[in-house]
């Protein structure tokens, strides 16, 4: 078979047996280098979730200290999605509510928005796996 | 209303639900981030199939993954480590993983790409799957014979790494010829397969 390269079949025999080895053990320097590549890959996803909660707590604290703040924040939309309903609350009116209020207001649109997440990760979940096409 | 006639703010109840959103969002990452990682993988091994929802299975199976963290003493998610990793593995791995998980009582899926149509996302027990497909072996040897025989015999290749005297025709079970893609964790309960190919040519 001339397309298969040469090297390949090489590798796969010496990969083979330190393959079998690290199924059987889990253990290893190589295991460890990932260990580190992926402790990498979480710091950089706990500094984004870091950096959006940050932003959720500035909102918050602002909230708290100024009653009357509105600016820089900005509920996202509330429009429930085609499928399922989500509980849809009325307009809030931070000029007029209390600091409570406020917050609670705050929070209440981050558990929406958490809800909306689940939601489409539950459909995309549920969803066909052999629809066809969406990956191509 | 007057200033001094607001309601006292509940702190508790406000506090309560900050650590509800936090907990949440960490489980909505975790998955997002696994699902990305197994996708990734997928859309590399199985370029050759696009008739395939590849996000639909990722997210399936991240979401699996993190029930079975929840399931196993649910540690903080961030903490732990989810190895996903993509190589050619022999038949003889995957019935030495099919061994370990018998003294472990670790759970194994097998998520067979290639020659499976029925259920292409949920998956069997390896276990199961072993025991019902004969066929996958066959076609394997079948294969293996076809595309490589006649090259490792030209380059003097037969060699086992048991470096035992063994039939030309079960050599495929020791040489890494299908290409997988593993899901797992030294902590986690569960391991996931997908075979996704062959060298070159798929069954």
């Amino acid at each position: 078979m001339a397309k298969k390269p040469a090297g390949r079949a090489k590798r796969s025999v010496a990969a083979s047996s330190s393959k079998a080895k690290t199924s059987v053990k889990g253990s290893g320097k190589a295991k460890s280098s990932k260990r580190i590549a992926y402790k990498q890959e979480y710091i950089k996803l706990l500094q984004k979730t870091n950096k959006t909660l940050t932003k959720e707590v500035k909102a918050i604290r602002k909230a708290i200290e100024q009653p009357r703040y509105s600016a820089d924040y900005e509920a996202f939309p509330k429009e429930p999605t085609k499928s399922i309903a989500i509980p849809v609350k009325s307009p809030r009116t931070p000029q007029t509510g209390t600091v409570e209020d406020h917050i609670l207001n705050i929070l209440q649109d981050i558990e929406i928005q958490i809800r909306q997440r689940d939601m489409i990760f539950e459909e995309l979940v549920s969803g066909s796996s052999k629809l066809g096409g969406f990956d191509a | 209303m007057p200033k001094h006639n607001a309601p006292k703010i509940n702190w508790t109840n406000i506090n309560a639900r900050i650590t509800g959103i936090v907990e949440k969002i960490t489980e909505q990452n975790f998955c997002i981030d696994v699902a990305h990682r197994i996708l990734l993988e997928l859309r590399r091994g199985l370029a050759w199939r696009n008739d395939l929802n590849l996000p639909v299975i990722s997210s399936y199976w991240s979401r699996e993954t993190m029930e079975h963290f929840k399931l196993n003493d649910y540690k903080p998610l961030l903490e732990r480590e989810v190895f996903i990793d993509a190589n050619y593995y022999s038949y003889l791995n995957l019935t030495e993983t099919n061994k370990n998980n018998a003294s472990s009582g670790e759970t194994t899926y097998v998520v067979d790409l290639i020659s499976d149509t029925t259920d292409t996302k949920r998956g069997d027990d390896l276990d199961t799957w072993m025991v019902i497909n004969q066929d996958f072996q066959d076609n394997l040897k079948d294969l293996w014979m076809k595309d490589v025989l006649s090259y490792w015999i030209k380059e003097d290749k037969l060699v086992t790494r048991k470096k035992k005297v063994i039939k030309l025709e079960e050599y495929w079970n020791y040489e890494d010829y299908i290409y997988m893609i593993r899901v797992w964790d030294p902590e986690l309960n569960i391991k996931i397969i997908f075979i996704v190919g062959t060298y070159d040519k798929y069954v």
